[in-house]
């Protein structure tokens, strides 16, 4: 017993070694600062240039499919491109949040998208699940970096209707909003 | 059922708003009008119309996302900014340079005061959509009145630097809470040193493939507000210890923190401790074959 026990340290502290050795000690590489021989006198001047922030929102649209259904929740995609040079964020708001007729039916903005219920809703950039739209500005992106390119950001827009409601031509307006994060 | 019109998207490149400055500070004085500029920038294809207003500029808490809703005594600068002219029309790849005028008011307290400009355009809708879309650019202000009232102050309320990391990048992370009443500037930074041969392999400088800095960043935080921040070191080994050095630099404060972390895989631990448990078992074996062996005497 004593013997095996023995053996199944000396092999299982030799295994560990072993495994722990081939292990990648990885350093992360300082980034490189610029070298080279520079002959004569030197002398150094100090410019300091503010560089603003720059922000640019462009091709704000919307593809919505041509029919809803009372089966199927009908998504479509929102889309807002951003180029920055900080970390910026996008939100969206409305002054009438419900999809609404010009007979005054609605379809309720709703963090509960559900087929076959009146409702709609937008995902937020990278998360399941929908969110109501308000009439206070939401976020629904925030950039993890700086965009020096034009980055477009997509956003699911979820509808779903019951076969009760009314046909008809059901809008609202959105506020896409860009602005930097401080 | 419902049936909408099919859509039409605008091309690519046809709507597109710049601004700059997006963000500006400002100082104020109680009883004194500032002016200020801001450029809007047509880098689109089609003309467009746009608006300016004014919003109160606050940040939800928790999350630090922008409020352009919430009003309170820091976002009465929102009221005293006027235009001389409200709406413009852009030709593409022109733009306009719209001075704004700020009114401070004479019992205005000092310190932080912040809003933003809204520049608001219609043009990107379509009239057949179900979605009328409005694109809007903030350009963010970040007022300093001047007086005895202005209270620049703050703390941290936490540091976290973990001990122990199995399998996962180095996180480390402070809080800070503004107690004061106008925004500070919150450097955080990490330098990461390798234990044993003493090579710093992240300094404040580092920067990652796409050439962000990741070894630290400057984050605003307005009053009465807290804010988090992580420095996250992506490229952490699987083992090893390294010296993790934290500083925290706001207002005239800096704070510095020093400790070994420890990095090992979940399956090396379980290794270990099953290697310590057959060592006792053995050295228990073994006393016992020991006292066997010894004769006994009567």
């Amino acid at each position: 017993m004593e013997r095996t026990v023995k053996k199944l340290f000396l092999a299982g502290a030799v295994l560990l070694g072993g495994a722990a050795s081939f292990m990648s000690l990885t350093s992360y590489a300082v980034s490189a600062e610029g070298s080279g021989a520079a002959a004569g006198v030197k002398s150094t001047t100090t410019f300091n240039l503010s560089v603003p922030n720059v922000l640019t929102l462009s091709n704000v649209t919307s593809d919505i499919a041509l029919t809803a259904s009372p089966v199927n929740i009908v998504t479509g995609t929102l889309s807002a491109t951003v180029q920055s040079n900080a970390k910026y964020t996008i939100s969206m708001r409305s002054n009438q949040p419900d999809l609404t007729s010009e007979s005054g039916d609605t379809i309720p903005a709703t963090n509960n998208v559900t087929a076959g219920t009146n409702g709609w809703g937008i995902q937020a950039s990278g998360q399941a699940g929908y969110k109501a739209i308000n009439i206070e500005d939401q976020v629904f992106f925030s950039s993890p970096a700086a965009a020096p390119v034009a980055t477009m950001t997509n956003f699911v827009v979820g509808v779903a209707t019951s076969s009760a409601l009314p046909t008809g031509m059901y809008r609202t307006s959105v506020t896409v909003t860009a602005a930097v994060a401080q | 059922m419902v049936l909408t019109q099919p859509t039409l998207a605008l091309e690519d490149g046809d709507i597109s708003i710049s601004v700059y400055p997006a963000t500006q500070t400002i100082e104020l004085e109680p009883g004194h009008e500032t002016t200020g500029t801001i450029s809007v920038m047509n880098s689109g294809r089609l003309p467009f119309a746009f608006n300016l207003s004014v919003a109160p500029y606050q940040v939800n808490s928790e999350t630090y996302e922008p409020n352009f809703s919430t009003s309170n005594v820091y976002t009465k600068l929102a009221e005293w900014v006027s235009f001389a002219q409200d709406s413009y029309t852009l030709e593409p790849d022109t733009a306009v340079e719209i001075e704004f005028k700020i009114s401070v008011p004479e019992d205005a307290m000092g310190g932080g005061q912040y809003a933003a400009i809204m520049i608001t355009s219609n043009d990107s809708a379509n009239a057949s959509s179900p979605l009328q879309l409005t694109s809007q650019v903030a350009a963010i202000l970040n007022g300093r009145v001047s007086g005895e009232a202005m209270k620049p102050e703050g703390e941290i309320v936490e540091q976290k630097i973990p001990f122990f990391i199995m399998d996962k990048p180095l996180q480390i992370s402070e809080t800070t809470y503004n107690t004061g009443n106008v925004d500070f500037q919150v450097y955080h930074a990490m330098t990461i040193t390798n234990f044993f041969t003493g090579e710093e392999v992240i300094t404040p400088t580092t920067k990652n493939s796409e050439g962000i800095i990741v070894g630290s960043e400057s984050t605003m935080v307005l009053p009465g507000t807290s804010r988090s921040h992580t420095l996250t070191w992506d490229g952490a080994p699987k083992l090893g210890i390294f010296r993790v050095k934290q500083t925290i630099m706001f207002l005239d404060e800096e704070i510095s923190d020093e400790q070994l972390v420890i990095f090992c895989p979940l399956w090396l631990i379980l290794g270990i401790v099953g290697l310590i448990i057959l060592l006792i078992i053995w050295i228990i074996l073994a006393a016992k074959r020991h006292k066997r062996k010894q004769p006994q005497v009567f």
